[in-house]
């Protein structure tokens, strides 16, 4: 049933954090922190793991997909390699986030919550980074890169872009 | 050779509000005439601090290098005392006092800046000076004392009794009296009941949770084990942001050594009681900062709010009595126990004790965070301790709050920082974030920005949130394209305060806040917008027009900028805009060397 | 048994003795600010300056984390402390800084005074 999937040992390894936690009282109270799991293991949540989890975990379907789809921390489709969180948060917003945020845009063709055809880049909003003194900031892959301007924007693209060649 | 500027001597006066009660006002002349009479005043900085939590004391004096403190000082032997110090270089052993005090190490190190003498740290007592990795350095700044004396020398209801005549108020936003929301969990009759660390973070621009765990994670612990003692419960769950990777770090490694010294676990400290904490994190939703979010989100679903009573600390987690507390509520705790509920008490306003953290951000010289006691203006805040505004720039507004909070004006400055008076001028203490604005900024802008937000947090249970924000929203983009209408703002306001009087949970019933706040301070920006399609900051990109002006010497490079190729002309002549195409981005204004375009 | 107040009284003694052990009273005492914001702005770098100078036999100096005073627009931040004298507050600190605060202040005593958080 799962086909999509060709890593089991990444299911495996999915079962096994489930499992772990089986003896535990009101286990199912734990279905965020297994969908982080998940997300950390597989980098997205397709629907086949959401139902895996569905199973193993004895949770109705609807249950996790409601959980899944609410939080915004959680891909469901897949992602690129560096996650690009461009602080959208009060002091970077006066210090013009909103540039930084287009220049990501342009620079890269794609809208927030997309991700790049190379599949490289994925473009999120973040609140807060907790780095409002060094506004406007960004934060690629939890790197936290401040007093950005355009041109330090397309640099940083640059440096990964080259990086992974 | 030393060829230092700086003055040798620092000399640092309590100007806390029982210091100043007992002559600091006379003794600060005193000083002044003294240095004076020995011809010291290039050598000598005087510093006023704040309330250095010595006042039964006092007045303190204290003199740098060294950290000399002497107590119990009069105008009479002031003089005496500095004369002795600082030209024979001899302390007045009569007035010299020892003391382990708790911020002492704080202000040995940083006393004698201006921007942390003027605040009062007791939350943030120990950040900025330990290692927040060590246990050891918490121990050795008098850290988990006051758990062995609360497991002590106290009954459970004791220590409620406590942190209720402390006057504790929870800094997470409501400002809920901490002593009575124990003393309801403390008198369910319950096996299980849970302690909950929120650290969820949610305002966009405020960082004092993550800075308080980050610096001091110990602390929080601390607190969460005494609310545990007194509330009788046997787990406690720490909720944090999932961007806060260094603040999950550091907890994790606190934890485990507060188990292994034997402060949480089994037995505490030798004792029957037992304790555990957990660490959960978020999954990125505002709203679940709202605590009946929270505990849903803790149970494994969708982080909704459900309506409130029955409280969480009667029905909390799992339907369990459960305490609900603000990092920096927890942060508090210890020190209230350490010095007391009658020293806590004794700081602050009629109805606010204690201190508050703000995260100070936005167009303000010395941007970071500042702890201040209760009742310390905004004036002071802003110009005294942050330095005001740079390269001139004149204050417009202060937005307190975030997106539940609202804008205040310069006619508001003297405002004294407690949560009658915000609540007074129709706005909330909220979280601690502080945001200084510039009239470069625009404020229907602004607005729209944490309209926007708070519609995107949404959880879309209730209708009056989830459609009427997003009706507002669609208003303020109206306004802020140049398509407003006359009625627009009658409707924003009827909208608004429909939303706050029906919607179901804070997140609703706050997110008009700063839309109202700002039409009932700024209502000229709005008209402005409305009925002149003019922003007069030129924040709103839509409103802005650019034109070529007599300046052009047609050098083309706007030509070739241009992204829409609005703009044409010939070589040294006279370029124009085709205004159908412009689609306002600047370009051609950053580009022209000439100042050969206006932009209005 | 022990009460909790003795636990604790002997807890911190011993705690003190550890920080003792790890040189605490050396003459000088180095702080390097180590938040998140800190390290955003570049804090990782300039502790890897101060942990490789003492290294190379740069001695009798005791270097330690901290965390955030809360100064975000001067950060990072270094804290140089030596006792009897008033501890000096270095803001806006990066390698290079870090490198001159090592050769002046901490081994010639110099402090540089247009760097310090006033
Ligand atoms: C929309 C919304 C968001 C909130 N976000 C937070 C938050 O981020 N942190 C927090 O401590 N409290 C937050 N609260 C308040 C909590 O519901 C709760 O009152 C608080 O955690 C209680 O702790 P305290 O009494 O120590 O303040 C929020 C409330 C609402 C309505
Ligand atoms: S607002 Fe962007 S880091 Fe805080």
């Amino acid at each position: 049933m799962i086909s999509t999937i060709q890593n089991d040992a990444k299911l495996n390894s999915l079962r096994a954090y489930i499992n772990s936690h089986k003896e535990m009282t009101r286990n199912d109270s734990l279905l965020i922190r297994v969908l982080q799991k998940a997300q950390e293991i597989i980098g997205y949540l397709p629907p086949e793991i959401m139902n895996f989890i569905a199973q193993e975990m004895s949770i109705p379907r609807a249950q996790v997909w409601g959980v899944a789809t609410f939080y915004h921390y959680f891909f469901l489709k897949p992602v690129g390699k560096y996650i690009i969180s461009v602080c959208m948060g009060t002091a970077c917003y006066l210090k013009g986030a909103e540039k930084i945020l287009k220049a990501f845009k342009e620079k890269l063709n794609i809208n927030i919550g997309e991700t790049t055809d190379d599949k490289l880049f994925t473009l999120i909003e973040a609140r807060c980074l907790g780095a409002c003194g060094l506004a406007p900031a960004v934060s690629i892959n939890g790197t936290i890169y401040g007093q950005l301007d355009e041109k330090k924007a397309y640099n940083i693209i640059k440096k990964y872009i080259n990086q992974s060649k | 050779m030393d060829h230092s500027v700086t003055p040798q001597y620092k000399i640092i006066l309590c100007w806390g509000s029982s210091c100043q009660k007992l002559s600091s006002k006379s003794i600060l002349d005193r000083i002044h005439q003294k240095i004076d009479e020995l011809k010291m005043g290039n050598n000598v900085d005087i510093i006023l601090s704040g309330c250095l939590g010595m006042c039964s004391k006092g007045p303190i004096l204290i003199i740098n290098p060294g950290y000399y403190i002497y107590g119990k000082i009069t105008p009479e032997i002031v003089g005496e005392i500095i004369e002795k110090h600082i030209n024979q270089n001899k302390a007045t052993a009569a007035y010299l006092i020892e003391e382990d005090h708790l911020f002492n190490r704080f202000y040995r190190i940083f006393g004698d800046v201006k921007f942390y003498g003027r605040q009062m740290r007791i939350a943030l007592r120990n950040c900025g000076i330990i290692d927040p990795e060590s246990i050891d350095d918490y121990l050795s700044v008098r850290g988990y004392e006051s758990l062995a004396k609360s497991l002590a020398l106290f009954t459970p209801n004791q220590v409620i009794n406590e942190i209720k005549a402390s006057g504790l108020r929870g800094r997470g936003g409501a400002g809920f009296p901490t002593g009575y929301k124990w003393e309801l969990t403390a008198q369910e009759k319950s096996s299980e009941k849970f302690i909950i660390c929120n650290a969820d973070e949610g305002d966009p621009g405020a960082f004092m949770d993550r800075n308080a765990i980050e610096s001091d994670p110990h602390t929080i612990i601390e607190g969460m084990i005494i609310g545990a003692y007194a509330v009788g419960a046997q787990n406690g769950i720490i909720y944090t942001r999932a961007e806060y990777p260094l603040a999950i770090d550091r907890l994790h490694i606190a934890i485990n050594q507060a188990k292994e010294h034997g402060f949480l676990g089994n037995n505490i400290l030798g004792t029957n009681f037992s304790f555990n904490i957990e660490i959960r994190q978020g999954a990125g939703a505002f709203i679940c900062g709202e605590e009946t979010a929270l505990i849903h989100s803790l149970e494994g679903k969708r982080g909704v709010p459900r309506t409130r009573p029955p409280y969480p600390a009667t029905k909390g987690l799992f339907n369990k009595p459960t305490v609900v507390n603000n990092v920096e509520t927890w942060a508090n705790i210890p020190v209230i126990i350490q010095e007391g509920a009658a020293w806590f008490s004794s700081i602050g306003t009629k109805n606010s004790k204690g201190t508050k953290v703000f995260a100070v951000a936005g167009s303000v010289i010395n941007t970071g965070l500042v702890e201040v006691p209760m009742g310390t203006t905004l004036k002071e805040i802003i110009f005294d301790i942050c330095g005001g505004l740079p390269d001139n720039k004149t204050l417009k507004a202060v937005q307190i709050g975030g997106p539940s909070g609202g804008c205040l004006t310069k006619d508001h400055l003297d405002i004294q920082v407690d949560y009658e008076s915000f609540a007074e001028i129709g706005t909330i203490m909220g979280s601690g974030g502080m945001i200084v604005i510039d009239n470069k900024s625009c404020m229907v802008k602004l607005a729209r920005f944490f309209l926007e937000f708070s519609q995107s947090q949404s959880c879309g249970k209730c209708t009056p949130c989830r459609e009427g924000t997003k009706r507002m929203l669609e208003i303020l983009e109206r306004i802020t394209t140049g398509n407003g209408k006359p009625e627009d703002i009658q409707k924003l306001l009827r909208l608004g305060n429909t939303i706050k009087k029906t919607a179901l949970c804070g997140l609703g019933k706050s997110a008009p806040n700063p839309v109202i706040s700002t039409i009932t301070h700024f209502r000229n920006e709005y008209e402005e917008h409305i009925n002149e399609k003019k922003c007069a900051t030129n924040d709103c990109s839509a409103l802005i027009v650019y034109e070529i002006n007599d300046a052009c010497t047609g050098c083309s490079a706007c030509i070739r900028i241009c992204p829409t190729k609005a703009i044409s002309g010939i070589k040294k002549n006279k370029h124009q805009i085709n205004q159908n195409l412009c689609i306002k981005c600047g370009d051609c204004f950053d580009i022209c060397a000439f100042k050969g375009i206006t932009r209005r | 048994m022990l009460n909790p107040l003795d636990i604790i009284k002997k807890k911190r003694a011993e705690a003190i003795n550890r920080i003792i052990g790890k040189g605490y009273f050396s003459t000088i005492r180095v702080y390097v600010g180590m938040a998140s914001c800190e390290i955003a702005a570049g804090s990782k770098e300039v502790m890897a300056v101060f942990e490789k100078a003492i290294k190379q036999g740069l001695n009798d100096v005791y270097l330690s984390q901290k965390g955030c005073s809360g100064r975000c627009n001067l950060e990072p931040t270094v804290e140089v402390v030596e006792e009897n004298k008033i501890p000096v507050k270095y803001g806006l600190v990066n390698k290079d800084r870090a490198k001159t605060i090592i050769d002046k202040h901490i081994k010639k005593g110099q402090v540089i005074e247009e760097w310090t958080i006033q």
